[in-house]
Protein backbone atom coordinates (compact mmCIF):
# COMPACT_ATOMS: atom_id res chain seq x y z
CA UNK A 1 0.00 0.00 0.00
CA UNK A 2 2.66 2.67 1.39
CA UNK A 3 4.52 1.08 -1.81
CA UNK A 4 1.83 1.92 -4.32
CA UNK A 5 1.35 5.29 -2.83
CA UNK A 6 4.92 6.34 -3.00
CA UNK A 7 5.07 5.32 -7.08
CA UNK A 8 1.79 7.22 -7.65
CA UNK A 9 2.34 10.07 -5.72
CA UNK A 10 6.25 10.56 -4.54
CA UNK A 11 8.14 9.57 -7.07
CA UNK A 12 6.68 11.65 -10.09
CA UNK A 13 8.13 14.82 -8.16
CA UNK A 14 11.85 13.76 -8.00
CA UNK A 15 12.47 15.21 -11.32
CA UNK A 16 11.31 18.61 -9.56
CA UNK A 17 13.65 17.93 -6.41
CA UNK A 18 16.27 17.25 -8.75
CA UNK A 19 16.01 20.81 -11.07
CA UNK A 20 15.60 22.32 -7.18
CA UNK A 21 18.52 20.67 -5.86
CA UNK A 22 20.31 21.50 -8.79
CA UNK A 23 19.45 25.10 -8.42
CA UNK A 24 21.09 25.46 -5.21
CA UNK A 25 24.11 22.91 -5.55
CA UNK A 26 24.69 23.46 -9.29
CA UNK A 27 26.30 19.95 -9.93
CA UNK A 28 23.94 17.49 -11.38
CA UNK A 29 25.44 14.22 -9.92
CA UNK A 30 25.05 16.01 -6.74
CA UNK A 31 21.74 17.26 -7.18
CA UNK A 32 20.87 13.38 -7.81
CA UNK A 33 22.81 12.01 -4.85
CA UNK A 34 20.16 14.51 -2.80
CA UNK A 35 17.51 13.80 -4.28
CA UNK A 36 18.36 10.18 -4.05
CA UNK A 37 18.98 10.50 -0.03
CA UNK A 38 15.89 13.12 0.02
CA UNK A 39 13.54 10.21 -1.44
CA UNK A 40 14.85 7.52 0.75
CA UNK A 41 14.65 9.77 3.97
CA UNK A 42 10.69 10.34 2.56
CA UNK A 43 10.30 6.22 2.41
CA UNK A 44 11.50 5.53 6.28
CA UNK A 45 9.32 8.42 7.12
CA UNK A 46 6.59 6.72 5.73
CA UNK A 47 4.50 6.36 9.38
CA UNK A 48 4.19 9.77 9.36
CA UNK A 49 2.99 10.27 5.98
CA UNK A 50 -0.44 10.43 7.12
CA UNK A 51 0.15 13.51 9.20
CA UNK A 52 1.77 15.92 6.84
CA UNK A 53 -0.88 18.03 4.66
CA UNK A 54 1.37 19.17 1.85
CA UNK A 55 3.75 16.16 0.85
CA UNK A 56 4.86 18.69 -2.19
CA UNK A 57 5.91 21.32 -0.01
CA UNK A 58 7.62 18.83 2.89
CA UNK A 59 9.47 16.98 0.16
CA UNK A 60 10.66 20.64 -1.28
CA UNK A 61 12.24 21.53 2.72
CA UNK A 62 13.57 18.69 3.10
CA UNK A 63 15.28 18.66 -0.32
CA UNK A 64 16.01 22.52 0.31
CA UNK A 65 17.84 21.92 3.71
CA UNK A 66 19.73 19.14 2.34
CA UNK A 67 21.24 20.98 -0.38
CA UNK A 68 22.25 24.12 1.54
CA UNK A 69 24.08 21.26 3.89
CA UNK A 70 25.99 20.17 1.72
CA UNK A 71 26.90 22.96 -0.17
CA UNK A 72 27.67 24.44 3.07
CA UNK A 73 29.98 21.64 3.97
CA UNK A 74 31.58 21.56 0.66
CA UNK A 75 32.32 25.12 -0.02
CA UNK A 76 32.52 24.60 -3.65
CA UNK A 77 29.61 26.59 -5.13
CA UNK A 78 31.70 28.69 -7.39
CA UNK A 79 34.27 25.60 -9.04
CA UNK A 80 31.15 23.82 -9.79
CA UNK A 81 29.26 26.60 -11.46
CA UNK A 82 32.54 26.17 -13.89
CA UNK A 83 32.90 22.95 -14.11
CA UNK A 84 29.11 22.95 -15.31
CA UNK A 85 28.73 25.75 -17.56
CA UNK A 86 32.04 25.34 -18.83
CA UNK A 87 32.16 29.42 -18.42
CA UNK A 88 34.74 31.75 -20.32
CA UNK A 89 36.21 34.26 -17.74
CA UNK A 90 35.92 37.81 -18.39
CA UNK A 91 38.32 38.38 -20.48
CA UNK A 92 36.21 36.90 -23.55
CA UNK A 93 36.15 39.19 -26.20
CA UNK A 94 32.93 40.87 -27.40
CA UNK A 95 32.37 38.13 -30.21
CA UNK A 96 32.85 35.61 -28.09
CA UNK A 97 30.59 36.91 -25.50
CA UNK A 98 28.31 37.58 -28.55
CA UNK A 99 28.06 33.64 -29.36
CA UNK A 100 27.38 32.47 -25.86
CA UNK A 101 24.74 34.81 -25.25
CA UNK A 102 22.53 32.65 -26.83
CA UNK A 103 23.51 30.09 -25.24
CA UNK A 104 21.32 28.74 -22.07
CA UNK A 105 24.29 28.21 -20.16
CA UNK A 106 24.50 32.01 -19.90
CA UNK A 107 20.92 32.35 -18.82
CA UNK A 108 21.69 29.73 -15.88
CA UNK A 109 24.68 31.73 -15.02
CA UNK A 110 22.48 34.52 -14.38
CA UNK A 111 20.43 32.75 -12.16
CA UNK A 112 23.20 31.62 -10.30
CA UNK A 113 24.32 34.85 -9.73
CA UNK A 114 21.36 35.94 -7.98
CA UNK A 115 20.85 35.72 -3.95
CA UNK A 116 19.68 32.11 -3.02
CA UNK A 117 15.86 33.09 -1.92
CA UNK A 118 15.50 35.21 -5.15
CA UNK A 119 16.97 32.40 -7.07
CA UNK A 120 14.76 29.86 -6.11
CA UNK A 121 11.65 31.89 -6.04
CA UNK A 122 12.40 32.39 -9.42
CA UNK A 123 12.84 28.91 -10.01
CA UNK A 124 9.08 27.63 -8.62
CA UNK A 125 7.71 30.12 -10.12
CA UNK A 126 8.89 30.32 -14.01
CA UNK A 127 10.35 26.66 -13.97
CA UNK A 128 7.87 24.58 -11.89
CA UNK A 129 5.04 27.37 -12.45
CA UNK A 130 4.05 27.20 -8.95
CA UNK A 131 1.17 29.79 -7.36
CA UNK A 132 2.51 32.38 -5.42
CA UNK A 133 0.92 30.36 -2.38
CA UNK A 134 2.54 27.13 -3.17
CA UNK A 135 6.00 29.28 -3.37
CA UNK A 136 4.92 30.81 0.04
CA UNK A 137 4.52 27.47 1.86
CA UNK A 138 7.56 25.79 -0.06
CA UNK A 139 9.67 27.96 0.90
CA UNK A 140 8.37 29.60 4.20
CA UNK A 141 7.99 33.23 3.00
CA UNK A 142 5.38 35.83 3.71
CA UNK A 143 3.56 36.57 0.40
CA UNK A 144 4.86 39.94 0.18
CA UNK A 145 8.25 38.12 0.25
CA UNK A 146 7.81 36.00 -2.38
CA UNK A 147 6.54 38.94 -4.62
CA UNK A 148 9.60 41.09 -3.78
CA UNK A 149 12.31 38.40 -4.43
CA UNK A 150 10.24 37.36 -7.73
CA UNK A 151 10.62 41.19 -8.86
CA UNK A 152 14.10 41.57 -8.14
CA UNK A 153 15.34 38.50 -9.22
CA UNK A 154 13.60 38.96 -12.85
CA UNK A 155 14.57 43.06 -12.74
CA UNK A 156 18.22 41.91 -12.18
CA UNK A 157 18.23 39.46 -15.19
CA UNK A 158 16.27 42.28 -17.14
CA UNK A 159 19.26 44.98 -16.35
CA UNK A 160 21.54 42.04 -17.89
CA UNK A 161 19.66 41.02 -21.30
CA UNK A 162 19.64 44.62 -21.74
CA UNK A 163 22.45 45.22 -21.36
CA UNK A 164 23.97 42.96 -23.21
CA UNK A 165 21.92 43.79 -25.83
CA UNK A 166 23.07 46.89 -26.41
CA UNK A 167 26.82 45.87 -26.02
CA UNK A 168 25.31 43.40 -28.72
CA UNK A 169 24.11 45.75 -31.16
CA UNK A 170 27.01 48.45 -30.64
CA UNK A 171 29.71 45.33 -31.66
CA UNK A 172 27.45 44.55 -35.12
CA UNK A 173 27.28 48.10 -35.90
CA UNK A 174 31.08 48.02 -35.64
CA UNK A 175 31.60 45.35 -37.36
CA UNK B 1 0.10 38.06 -30.53
CA UNK B 2 0.78 42.17 -31.25
CA UNK B 3 3.40 43.67 -30.16
CA UNK B 4 1.50 45.85 -27.98
CA UNK B 5 0.22 42.90 -26.10
CA UNK B 6 3.47 41.25 -25.48
CA UNK B 7 4.80 44.77 -24.56
CA UNK B 8 2.24 45.28 -22.24
CA UNK B 9 2.86 41.47 -20.81
CA UNK B 10 6.76 41.64 -20.90
CA UNK B 11 6.07 45.14 -18.20
CA UNK B 12 3.65 43.08 -16.15
CA UNK B 13 6.23 40.07 -16.26
CA UNK B 14 8.79 42.27 -15.03
CA UNK B 15 6.94 44.21 -12.14
CA UNK B 16 5.86 40.66 -11.34
CA UNK B 17 2.03 41.12 -11.78
CA UNK B 18 1.40 38.31 -14.68
CA UNK B 19 -0.87 35.21 -13.89
CA UNK B 20 0.58 31.79 -14.60
CA UNK B 21 -1.38 31.56 -17.85
CA UNK B 22 -0.26 35.13 -19.56
CA UNK B 23 3.77 33.65 -18.56
CA UNK B 24 2.68 30.81 -20.70
CA UNK B 25 1.83 33.01 -22.81
CA UNK B 26 5.05 34.55 -23.11
CA UNK B 27 6.88 31.27 -23.07
CA UNK B 28 4.77 30.52 -26.35
CA UNK B 29 5.52 33.89 -28.32
CA UNK B 30 9.17 33.36 -27.46
CA UNK B 31 9.02 29.86 -28.92
CA UNK B 32 7.91 31.26 -32.06
CA UNK B 33 11.09 31.43 -34.87
CA UNK B 34 9.50 35.36 -35.90
CA UNK B 35 9.54 37.23 -33.11
CA UNK B 36 9.53 41.54 -33.10
CA UNK B 37 13.29 42.51 -33.22
CA UNK B 38 12.60 44.95 -29.71
CA UNK B 39 11.83 41.61 -27.63
CA UNK B 40 14.78 39.65 -29.02
CA UNK B 41 17.10 40.63 -26.09
CA UNK B 42 14.51 38.05 -23.77
CA UNK B 43 13.90 35.70 -26.34
CA UNK B 44 16.80 33.30 -24.42
CA UNK B 45 15.50 34.02 -21.01
CA UNK B 46 11.82 32.70 -21.98
CA UNK B 47 13.38 29.82 -24.15
CA UNK B 48 15.78 28.68 -20.73
CA UNK B 49 12.65 28.23 -19.06
CA UNK B 50 11.10 26.40 -21.57
CA UNK B 51 14.39 24.39 -21.91
CA UNK B 52 14.80 23.83 -18.24
CA UNK B 53 11.32 22.56 -17.30
CA UNK B 54 12.48 19.49 -19.41
CA UNK B 55 15.38 18.87 -17.61
CA UNK B 56 14.98 15.71 -15.61
CA UNK B 57 16.76 13.00 -13.29
CA UNK B 58 18.77 10.12 -14.98
CA UNK B 59 16.42 7.28 -16.61
CA UNK B 60 18.15 4.56 -14.43
CA UNK B 61 16.86 6.84 -11.33
CA UNK B 62 14.31 5.39 -10.49
CA UNK B 63 14.91 1.58 -10.53
CA UNK B 64 18.02 2.09 -8.92
CA UNK B 65 16.03 3.84 -6.26
CA UNK B 66 13.39 1.69 -6.18
CA UNK B 67 15.83 -1.49 -5.94
CA UNK B 68 17.38 0.37 -3.19
CA UNK B 69 13.77 0.52 -1.32
CA UNK B 70 12.95 -2.95 -2.07
CA UNK B 71 16.97 -4.30 -0.70
CA UNK B 72 15.88 -2.23 2.37
CA UNK B 73 12.37 -3.96 2.73
CA UNK B 74 13.65 -7.08 2.30
CA UNK B 75 13.20 -9.10 5.18
CA UNK B 76 16.60 -11.24 6.70
CA UNK B 77 16.97 -15.02 6.72
CA UNK B 78 15.25 -15.97 9.83
CA UNK B 79 11.83 -13.40 9.34
CA UNK B 80 11.54 -15.09 6.05
CA UNK B 81 11.84 -18.81 7.24
CA UNK B 82 9.11 -18.35 10.58
CA UNK B 83 6.40 -16.65 7.46
CA UNK B 84 5.34 -21.00 7.33
CA UNK B 85 3.27 -22.27 9.87
CA UNK B 86 5.88 -25.45 9.62
CA UNK B 87 8.66 -23.78 9.97
CA UNK B 88 6.87 -21.84 13.02
CA UNK B 89 6.37 -25.75 13.98
CA UNK B 90 9.62 -26.83 13.50
CA UNK B 91 11.64 -24.02 15.43
CA UNK B 92 9.76 -24.79 18.54
CA UNK B 93 10.22 -28.46 18.46
CA UNK B 94 13.94 -27.42 18.12
CA UNK B 95 13.82 -25.47 20.81
CA UNK B 96 12.31 -27.45 23.62
CA UNK B 97 14.82 -30.04 22.16
CA UNK B 98 17.39 -27.85 23.08
CA UNK B 99 15.79 -26.99 26.47
CA UNK B 100 15.53 -30.73 27.32
CA UNK B 101 19.17 -31.20 26.27
CA UNK B 102 20.62 -28.07 28.08
CA UNK B 103 18.43 -29.83 31.40
CA UNK B 104 20.01 -33.42 30.88
CA UNK B 105 23.35 -32.05 30.77
CA UNK B 106 23.19 -29.80 33.59
CA UNK B 107 21.69 -32.33 35.94
CA UNK B 108 23.66 -35.13 34.45
CA UNK B 109 27.49 -33.12 35.46
CA UNK B 110 26.31 -33.50 39.00
CA UNK B 111 27.50 -36.70 40.79
CA UNK B 112 25.40 -37.48 44.08
CA UNK B 113 27.53 -36.45 46.58
CA UNK B 114 29.68 -33.60 44.68
CA UNK B 115 29.38 -29.91 44.89
CA UNK B 116 27.64 -30.26 47.82
CA UNK B 117 28.95 -27.62 50.89
CA UNK B 118 29.34 -29.23 54.35
CA UNK B 119 26.71 -29.07 56.60
CA UNK B 120 26.26 -26.51 59.02
CA UNK B 121 26.43 -27.06 62.58
CA UNK B 122 23.64 -24.19 63.81
CA UNK B 123 23.19 -25.65 67.29
CA UNK B 124 26.76 -24.39 68.17
CA UNK B 125 24.74 -20.55 68.02
CA UNK B 126 22.05 -21.10 69.76
CA UNK B 127 22.05 -19.88 73.76
CA UNK B 128 22.54 -22.41 76.19
CA UNK B 129 21.07 -20.60 79.13
CA UNK B 130 18.53 -18.17 79.78
CA UNK B 131 21.12 -14.87 80.29
CA UNK B 132 22.93 -15.61 77.20
CA UNK B 133 19.47 -15.48 75.20
CA UNK B 134 18.82 -12.14 77.28
CA UNK B 135 21.90 -10.63 76.25
CA UNK B 136 21.93 -11.45 72.92
CA UNK B 137 18.31 -9.96 72.55
CA UNK B 138 19.50 -7.09 74.88
CA UNK B 139 22.29 -6.52 72.20
CA UNK B 140 19.97 -7.01 69.45
CA UNK B 141 17.69 -4.56 70.55
CA UNK B 142 20.25 -1.49 71.30
CA UNK B 143 21.30 -2.03 67.43
CA UNK B 144 18.05 -1.55 66.55
CA UNK B 145 17.41 1.46 68.67
CA UNK B 146 20.61 2.99 67.54
CA UNK B 147 19.93 2.34 63.81
CA UNK B 148 16.06 4.06 64.27
CA UNK B 149 17.86 7.18 66.05
CA UNK B 150 20.17 7.61 63.19
CA UNK B 151 16.91 7.83 60.32
CA UNK B 152 15.25 10.11 63.04
CA UNK B 153 17.97 12.21 62.79
CA UNK B 154 18.48 11.84 58.87
CA UNK B 155 14.89 12.91 58.64
CA UNK B 156 14.87 16.12 60.78
CA UNK B 157 17.98 17.08 58.76
CA UNK B 158 16.28 16.92 55.30
CA UNK B 159 12.92 18.85 57.02
CA UNK B 160 15.37 21.73 57.97
CA UNK B 161 16.34 21.54 54.36
CA UNK B 162 13.27 21.28 52.53
CA UNK B 163 12.10 24.49 55.21
CA UNK B 164 14.83 26.23 53.79
CA UNK B 165 14.29 25.94 50.38
CA UNK B 166 10.53 26.91 50.86
CA UNK B 167 11.98 30.12 52.11
CA UNK B 168 13.47 31.04 49.61
CA UNK B 169 10.81 30.18 47.23
CA UNK B 170 8.49 32.73 48.81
Amino acid sequence: MSLHYYKKNILPISDKLFRFALRIVGDRSEAEDIVQEVMIKIWNKRKDWEFIDNMEAWCVKMTRNLSIDKLRSKHRRTQNLDGLFHLKDSSATPLEKAESNDTIHHISKMMQDLPEAQRLVMQLRDIEELSYKEIMEQLDMTMPQVKTNLFRARNKIKKRLNKEGNGLRQHSNLA
Amino acid sequence: MDYDNIQTLLEKYFEGNTSLAEERQLKAYFQQKEIDPAFEAYRTLFGWQVEEQSVSLSSQFQDKLLAEIEAQEKPGFVRRFLRHPMSQAAAVLVLLAGMWWAYQTDTAAVEPGEGVTAEINWEQYEPKTKEEALTITRNAMVMLSKELNRGTARVAKEVVKVRQLGRIDQ
